[in-house]
This record gives C-alpha cells, sequence and structure tokens, in this order.
C-alpha cells in the first residue's frame, strides 16, 4: 500500500524541489536568467524551474551554479535538516 | 527586460482562440467542399481519433514556429527543425493510413510509414542529445508514467477483452488512444516541471 502511495506521489503530486538561493544570487549581480543560462551552458527554462523551487539541478549542474557564483553548493542550495 | 508578458494570460489566450476561430472556420468550410462526397463512409471512430490526433500535431507546426519567433528564449532545446519535423512526420503518420486510402497504393502507403518512423526515431534521437538536463528529465518522467498506464491499462484491456466483457479494439484505435494519454501525461509532467508559459514567463528576470 505504502509503494503505490509513493508511486502515487512521485507521479502526481507537485513536491517543492530543493530551496536554493539562486533568484537573490543573481539580482545581486543584475544578471538576467538567460545571462546565467548561458554561463551554465543550460536554457533558461532550467534556470526558471531551479529557481521556482519546481526542478533539483543534477549534481554537475549544481557545482557549476557554485563555480558561477564563487561560493560554496551549500550556501546556494539548503538542505533538508 | 519583457514587459507586458504576464500582464493578462487570460485574456490574450481568449483573443488567440477567437483569432484562430476566424482563421479556422473559413478554412474547415473550404477544405470541406474540396472534400469528395462519401469520402467519409466506412470511417471508423479509431479513423476519427487518430485522423483528429494527427492532424492536431499538425496544427500545433504554426504555433511552435509563432512561440519560437513572437516569445523570446522560448527555446528549449537548440534547433527549431527539429521539434517541428518530428511534429510533421508523427502527424502525417497519423493520417497517412486513413487519407490516403483508396489514393494510393497501400505497399506504396506502407513503405512511406516505415520511412516516417525511421525519420522520427532519428529525430527523437537529435532532439534528446540537444536538450539540456532539464527536457531530459521531461522527456524520462513523462515517457515513464505514461508507459506504466498505457502497459496497465493495455493489461486490463487485455483481460477483459478476452473473457469477452469489452470490445475488440484494434491496434489502430489503441494508437489513437495511446496518443491521448501520452499528451494528457506530458502536459502533466510540462506543468509539474514549471515548463507552462505562465510559471516561465512571470517569472523571467
Amino acid at each position: 500500500m505504502e509503494s503505490i502511495l509513493d508511486i502515487w506521489k512521485v507521479c502526481f503530486t507537485f513536491d517543492p524541489a530543493m530551496k536554493n538561493r539562486l533568484r537573490e544570487l543573481r539580482a545581486e549581480r543584475g544578471w538576467s536568467q538567460q545571462a546565467l543560462a548561458e554561463r551554465l551552458g543550460v536554457s533558461r527554462q532550467t534556470v526558471n524551474a531551479i529557481e521556482a523551487e519546481r526542478y533539483d539541478a543534477s549534481l554537475p549542474l549544481a557545482f557549476r551554479i557554485a563555480k558561477v557564483f564563487r561560493l560554496p553548493v551549500e550556501h546556494i542550495f539548503e538542505g533538508e535538516d | 527586460m519583457r514587459t507586458g508578458r504576464s500582464g493578462k494570460p487570460l485574456r490574450k489566450g481568449l483573443l488567440l482562440m477567437l483569432a484562430a476561430w476566424i482563421v479556422a472556420l473559413p478554412a474547415g468550410y473550404l477544405v470541406g467542399q474540396a472534400i469528395p462526397e462519401n469520402s467519409f463512409e466506412g470511417w471508423t471512430w479509431e479513423d476519427v481519433l487518430t485522423t483528429a490526433v494527427g492532424a492536431w500535431m499538425i496544427l500545433c507546426v504554426p504555433i511552435t514556429v509563432a512561440r519560437w519567433v513572437m516569445v523570446p528564449n522560448a527555446r528549449y532545446g537548440k534547433s527549431l527543425t527539429v521539434p517541428i519535423a518530428t511534429l510533421a512526420a508523427g502527424g502525417v503518420s497519423m493520417i497517412l493510413p486513413v487519407a490516403g486510402r483508396g489514393t494510393f497504393d497501400p505497399t506504396l502507403m506502407f513503405g512511406a510509414l516505415i520511412a516516417l518512423f525511421i525519420a522520427i526515431g532519428v529525430l527523437q534521437v537529435v532532439q534528446q542529445r540537444e536538450s539540456d538536463e532539464l527536457m531530459r528529465r521531461y522527456t524520462a518522467d513523462s515517457t515513464v508514467i505514461s508507459s506504466t498506464i498505457l502497459i496497465a491499462g493495455f493489461s486490463l484491456y487485455a483481460g477483459g477483452e478476452r473473457l469477452g466483457v469489452i470490445p475488440t479494439i484494434s491496434p489502430w484505435g489503441f494508437v489513437g488512444i495511446a496518443s491521448i494519454v501520452q499528451f494528457a501525461v506530458a502536459m502533466h509532467v510540462y506543468y509539474k516541471l514549471g515548463l507552462d508559459p505562465d510559471a516561465q514567463e512571470s517569472r523571467t528576470g
């Protein structure tokens, strides 16, 4: 029963992704979503989905984001305590 | 900076719908006049379903082009050619077996269908290679969910059909139903990942 509920949750609920400071950090630097997307080598839609907390960046992308902002990953993405 | 995109999406949607009807009604009338009498004899609900889905896919081509041209940074992939060609080839492959019946040689049409499906397969590989990780996640999620639903539905249907409680559906009807399920699931995942125009365009900065 629990596994059916898990499948349902994965497929049909809008689980929020990890909290992050991407929008705030981008605004501080005065970059548009498109400008950040170009630096990261992804589409603007991906930047938007991460900012909107609809999508969790992959580990390689999270590290690229950290490199672009010159900050540790944990300063950008908030883990669950 | 883009302005005015998130102002009144409903009003804009209604205006677009009205414009589409203004174009579609006379166009539909003219197409209807050009179709010879008794052309639709022998059509089953399955033919109507697949033709409607195929026509919808072809109608999506100009919408995709318009969005590509009119909305800055609306691109998910690198090229416009691949999604357009995939949509058009998919639409033609669903319409050809019904609309071409009695006009073209069936063997020739089947050969054309094989060529179309090879082209669609190649285009989908190209599209996957051109996509970034969000679009790959979208493709993966929608494929997993729709194939799970379709396999479960098909197994249930097969059991019912074997027991004689459900009428037989031809593979052609299954194609129409599967396309609609895939479309519904794709839309769900699209919204779930925040790829819908409202979520995208209201947060542009």
